[in-house]
């Protein structure tokens, strides 16, 4: 059965605490979940919170950039969606390369990348969508369905 | 919030992040280095024993602080770090430059 957390805040920076927070209590609503997931997890999270903070532009009219977070965790994987009201993200996901080891920037999306299996992101309508994916490496032992 | 201790004994930095490395608070760390670096102070190790968690922010501002205290002559060590941090430093290759040593008494001595 997965578990599911959620929240609404303005795309500044204090909401990386509160996006920690969710994540917390998202574990503690959880059964076990191996801490290299929830790590994994947890970095591309924040790292893409801190990407729509850094650089998402408001729609025409608004003052701010609001996000909507849903997390969720079920028995094969445990996921994100990102909703945005901004401006459409200029972000081309295939060209993401880790920057060299001097680099002291540009590696946000390339860690969320290293971090998971499946990092997408897509306009849907008015709103920009991101969606974090990281599979459960405990999954083979897991034997409750997600069809939930 | 996420604070920073700092112990100079023996000519040495050891600066300790207690809480989050992340966005917010990495240009503080940042500010920090380059006020030792001015004062002198190009040895440093950051004890990561109380970093809960650091981000690609927080990695680029020790990448920046490792490229500045050699530019003066100095290096910098990192130690004590938690199973968040060698994640995200493995997952970013920066392992093999900011080489982790287990303690802080460890890191000192290589500095």
């Amino acid at each position: 059965m997965a578990v599911t957390c959620a929240l609404r805040a303005s795309a500044i920076p204090p909401v990386l605490d509160a996006i920690q927070d969710l994540l917390q209590n998202l574990w503690s609503r959880t059964g076990e979940v191996r801490l290299e997931d929830r790590l994994r997890f947890e970095s591309a999270v924040v790292e893409i919170a801190a990407n729509i903070i850094k650089h998402a532009q408001p729609a025409d009219g608004e003052p701010t950039v609001t996000l909507h977070l849903e997390v969720e965790c079920d028995a094969h994987a445990l996921r994100a969606t990102f909703h945005d009201d901004a401006q459409p993200a200029c972000v081309d996901l295939d060209a993401v390369v880790m920057p060299d080891q001097d680099a002291e920037g540009g590696r946000g999306l390339a860690l969320a990348t290293a971090a998971t299996e499946l990092l997408g992101y897509e306009r849907a309508g008015s709103m920009n969508r991101w969606l974090v994916e990281c599979a459960r490496s405990d999954r083979s032992l897991n034997t409750t369905g997600s069809n939930t | 919030m996420t604070t920073f201790d700092l112990d100079r004994a023996d000519g040495i930095g050891v600066i300790r992040p207690d809480g989050r490395l992340n966005m917010v608070s990495a240009p503080q760390f940042s500010s920090l280095v380059k006020q030792l670096v001015t004062d002198g102070c190009s040895r440093l190790v950051i004890d990561l024993s109380t970093t809960e968690f650091i981000d690609s922010s927080g990695l680029g501002a020790l990448v920046g602080s490792l490229k500045l205290v050699r530019q003066a002559g100095g290096d910098l060590r990192l130690a004590a770090t938690t199973a968040q941090v060698d994640t995200v430093l493995q997952l970013t290759n920066l392992n093999r430059v900011l080489r982790p040593s287990a303690t802080v008494g460890d890191a000192r001595a290589l500095v």
